[in-house]
């Protein structure tokens, strides 16, 4: 019964709790629309950070060959993989990529940057992640600006893919040479001349740092002996089983004799610098998850999260503050309701009770509708593959296409904070109800 | 054996490869001597749509004991950083964090294309073996073309070069170094010689007064070093010390 009167009141006063309403549905909208981006940002993440750059765990190292020269390789690659085969069984995917720091180098300029040698062979799904980026994106005045030439598969041993903010800043387009500058495991310098095969469009940070030639090409310009790599790459069907796995792993490689760094969060190309430092010889192995090689970009979403949570909160401040106004003029207007209801016997419990079931009514509905709908349309927008023309934006949000992951649990969440904050912002008009006398309804009558 | 002399021989004959190992130790030897040291230098590093960056360094060397030591003196923001090689290992000192680290011989100088082992002495000898390419001219000198490649475990930046010596003074006169792939990295011509009387060999040190080295992979990337005020008088004792650098900058 309370909550009929509730709902009642709130219909008959609908003048001034719509705009409430109203207001509360779009606190809940953009609370479920903002939680989907950020979901969608770190789905984002996983997917570009393990496709492109790292797998569920990494098996990298260092071999100092000198005090001063320590190539970022793993040796006995072998040896290694039965090693962590018999670790995780339940790997879905071991394999090993070259890997090491280059300068590439256009007639127009240079950039250092990371290069990643794949095998298509082994990996015939890899370039999936990518997209072809249109000529806008990378030539000044282009003669077909939506063109998107290239060919991910046409990567051969000669060939490179570069990021068009690479070939924006090398002034290449698809079928120029390139060259790769690198210093080989022996630190003696060496060159490879590579043709730009597709140039993809940018992913954010990582896409800064990195390019893509074969591991047969990797091998050769690092002039890698043939038991040795870049890094291990182990994936699993559940990407929980990151940290479970990279523990058995570890234990399996230290039981079968292998040297490993003490572990540091970090990526390995962090961890290259201060190799040469350390005093040690040899080979050194180095375990980290996709989550620590992709630590450069988690202040992405922990940036956006804190803005986003400011400025929810400066939102639901502004909104509750309404909300307890409002229903201190409801109460101040439904004097005379009140008093009567405590003349003919309301305890002041139940008239506390009343107003607290109408304000969190109000709630529940308006921030359930706003909820709603802000997944709906995250549905759809993320259905539709609405793509990102801007660098900056896709930069930022780590895909070229908008991609928002709304949940029922982000839903539930938003709908059980925002009501319940309404049912807490009404405690005080409430509690001014129940002190309403009944003396006060037969003085309003007057 | 003379300079003159060898240079005659391969004129005359097919060298040997002997002969062409005596060429090498003869042009290090003329690079090289017992006693101390010290001279000016400047360095200029040129790059396209950068601003042209010079440097002044005091180079110090001790070619008996193998000790080097480079002190940056000017710009202001990079005065008292230096290298020092002693004992078979180069250190470099940066006195904005008070901090040694140990470089390898290959290290770029300032960031420039020339490399720290472009101010030790020569040993070419030692570290290549050479091959006879032929007889050839540099402008209006001849020259006599060597091609390199490093020994095995030999710790150079660069597995092979082309030398070119001048008949007349069997000073270089033109290197070209190479990547382990064959492509030309670096070309370095040396335009200038001036010689030196030095009391401790006992005959004339050869020293390199200009030198120009071009980056063939990055196109209009240029170092030029120009050595002054060359001194060969004793230096003193403690002058290879990593006390004596850090002095230099408190």
């Amino acid at each position: 019964m309370i909550l009929s009167v509730a709902i009642r009141s709130l219909l008959v006063a609908r003048r001034r709790t719509l705009p409430l309403a109203v207001a509360l549905f779009f606190v809940a909208f953009l609370t479920v629309i903002v939680a989907a981006l950020t979901a969608g940002i770190k789905d984002n993440m996983v997917r570009s950070t393990t496709a492109m750059w790292s797998g569920h765990v990494n098996v990298g190292g260092a071999f100092k060959v000198t005090p001063t020269n320590a190539p970022a390789v793993i040796t006995r690659v072998a040896e290694l993989r039965a090693a962590v085969k018999e670790a995780v069984p339940d790997a879905v995917r071991i394999v090993d990529r070259g890997r090491g720091r280059a300068k590439i180098v256009s007639e127009h300029g240079s950039i250092q940057l990371l290069v990643n040698g794949i095998d298509l062979a082994q990996e015939p799904s890899f370039f999936q992640g990518l997209a072809l980026a249109h000529a806008r994106e990378y030539l000044e005045s282009p003669a077909e600006p939506e063109r998107t030439p290239g060919d991910f598969q046409a990567l051969t041993k000669a060939g490179i893919v570069i990021f068009a903010n690479q070939a924006k800043r090398l002034r290449v387009e698809v079928g120029d040479v390139v060259t790769l500058r690198v210093e080989t495991m022996r630190g003696q310098t060496n060159t490879m001349d590579f043709t730009v095969v597709a140039i993809a469009q940018s992913l954010g940070p990582l896409s800064w740092l990195n390019t893509f030639v074969t591991k047969g090409a990797t091998a050769e310009l690092f002039q890698l002996k043939r038991d040795v790599s870049g890094v291990l790459q182990v994936n699993f069907d559940d990407i929980g089983k990151t940290d479970a796995g990279r523990e058995r792993v570890r234990a399996a490689l230290v039981a079968k004799g292998f040297v490993l760094f003490p572990h540091v969060a970090e990526p390995f190309f962090v961890k290259a610098q201060t190799v040469t430092t350390e005093d040690w010889q040899g080979q050194r192995y180095q375990l980290t998850t996709w989550e620590e090689e992709a630590s450069s970009l988690v202040w992405i979403l922990k940036t956006i999260a804190t803005l986003s949570s400011l400025l929810l909160a400066t939102l639901a401040i502004v909104v509750i503050i309404g909300i307890t106004n409002t229903m201190y003029i409801s109460v101040r207007d439904r004097t005379r309701e009140i008093g009567t209801l405590r003349a003919i016997g309301m305890s002041r419990s139940r008239v506390l009770r009343m107003v607290l079931v109408e304000a969190l009514a109000l709630g529940f509905a308006a921030t359930a509708m706003g909820g709603v709908v802000g997944v709906i349309v995250a549905t759809v927008v993320t259905a539709a593959s609405v793509s990102i023309d801007s660098d900056a934006v896709r930069m930022i949000l780590l895909s070229d296409t908008v991609h928002l992951r709304a949940s029922a649990g982000s839903l539930l969440a938003t709908v059980v904070a925002l009501t319940g904050l309404v049912g807490v912002a009404a405690i005080p008009p409430a509690l001014r109800a129940t002190r309403i006398a009944p003396v006060t309804a037969m003085q309003s009558a007057d | 054996m003379s300079i003159t002399l060898a240079f005659a021989l391969a004129l005359v004959s097919q060298p040997t490869d002997a002969d062409l190992v005596q060429m090498l130790r003869v042009v290090d030897e003329r690079s090289t001597a017992p006693g101390d040291y010290r001279s000016l230098a400047y360095l200029e590093q040129k790059a396209p749509g950068k601003e042209d960056v010079a440097r002044e360094v005091l180079i110090y060397r001790r070619d008996s004991d193998e000790k080097l030591m480079l002190l940056f003196t000017r710009p202001k923001a990079e005065a008292g950083k230096g290298y020092l090689r002693s004992d078979g290992n180069w250190l470099m000192y940066d006195p904005t964090i008070g901090k040694w680290e140990r470089r390898s011989v290959r290290e770029r100088v300032g960031g420039s294309d020339s490399r720290l082992s472009d101010f030790g002495k020569l040993e070419l000898a030692k570290e290549y073996t050479p091959k006879h390419v032929g007889d050839e001219r540099l402008g209006q000198v001849a020259v006599t073309h060597l091609a390199l490649t490093a020994k095995d475990g030999a710790d150079v930046a660069f597995p092979s070069c082309d030398i070119y010596v001048d008949k007349l003074t069997g000073n270089i006169l033109k290197r070209q170094d190479k990547a382990a792939s064959g492509k030309l990295i670096r070309t370095t011509y040396y335009p200038k010689w001036s010689k030196l009387y030095s009391e401790t060999k006992k005959a004339d040190l050869y020293i390199a007064v200009e030198i120009r080295i071009f980056d063939e992979v990055e196109k209009g990337i240029s170092t030029m070093t120009v050595i002054k005020e060359t001194d060969l008088r004793p230096l003193s004792a403690n002058i290879f010390t990593k006390a004596w650098l850090e002095s230099k900058t408190r």
